[in-house]
């Protein structure tokens, strides 16, 4: 599985790169939401892991052009961040997100389990 | 939930909060010289917003919390293209040197200084979200 991890936060991105590839799923990292949407453009992952509050182009922002690019559309996008509020929650949802983690509870199995059914959900509804 | 041991995490945060806070002086420094400048509010917004989410991320929620006042400060002033007001200034800085203070003290002693005062005297001084 190839996952295309978007924060720019060093300490999170360390360590969620960490333990997912201990978990054996190739991680790509992005500092800032620009360079995420440049290196979609040469790869294509099985599931993006976005934050929200980013420099240059937010999560928001990233969502958007996401689903407005018919060859991006069909990755999906795992919402990652600090920002609880139902508001930005159900923003991002609105914007095409398959679900949202909040990053600081460091509940990494959680995170692992949503990453594997979205990946998962998205395999099957391929081969149908 | 499972249980991950973040002390093996503890010198890549203390790491990571030197480079936010040296950041964050440099931006004190560049409001203090242009306090509408709004790239530099964004970043300032930016790098408390990150010290802060790993502060509470490892435990340290004292921390986190004046991170968050300092954060929500600067995300007003972000969102309402309002320059910073320099009258905060000293208050700014007060609380900051303090979070330095408590990475420090995470550094040696392994355990934050409670600022939940300067948490309180900083939430009653600031105005907008926070």
């Amino acid at each position: 599985m190839l996952l295309l991890l978007l924060d720019d936060d060093h300490f999170f991105q360390h360590f969620y790169a960490l333990k997912l590839r201990e978990q054996g799923i190739t991680v790509e990292v992005a500092g800032d939401g620009q360079e995420g949407l440049e290196k979609l453009k040469t790869m294509r992952p099985d599931i993006i892991l976005l934050d929200l509050i980013m420099p240059k182009k937010n999560g928001f922002e990233v969502l958007a052009e996401i689903s407005s690019d018919e060859n991006l559309r069909t990755i999906p996008v795992l919402v990652f961040s600090t920002l609880g509020q139902n508001a930005d929650i159900d923003k991002a949802i609105q914007l095409g997100a398959a679900g949202y983690v909040n990053k600081t509870f460091f509940d990494f199995d959680n995170l692992l389990k949503k990453v594997l059914e979205i990946v998962k959900g998205k395999q099957e509804v391929a081969t149908l | 939930m499972s249980q991950i041991d973040l002390s093996s995490y503890k010198s890549l945060y203390i790491k990571t909060a030197r480079e936010y806070l040296e950041k964050l002086d440099a931006n004190l420094a560049s409001l203090k010289k242009n306090s509408g400048d709004l790239v530099v509010i964004t970043q300032t917004h930016l790098n408390i917003h990150s010290l802060g989410s790993q502060s509470y991320a490892m435990g340290y929620n004292s921390t986190g919390a004046l991170c968050q006042i300092i954060e929500s400060y600067f995300h007003f002033l972000k969102e309402s293209n309002t320059p910073f007001d320099l009258k905060y200034l000293a208050d700014v800085e007060t609380s900051i040197r303090k979070v330095r203070e408590s990475v420090t003290n995470i550094d040696r002693l392994d355990h934050e200084l409670d600022l939940s005062l300067n948490e309180t005297n900083l939430f009653e001084k600031l105005p907008g979200e926070s």
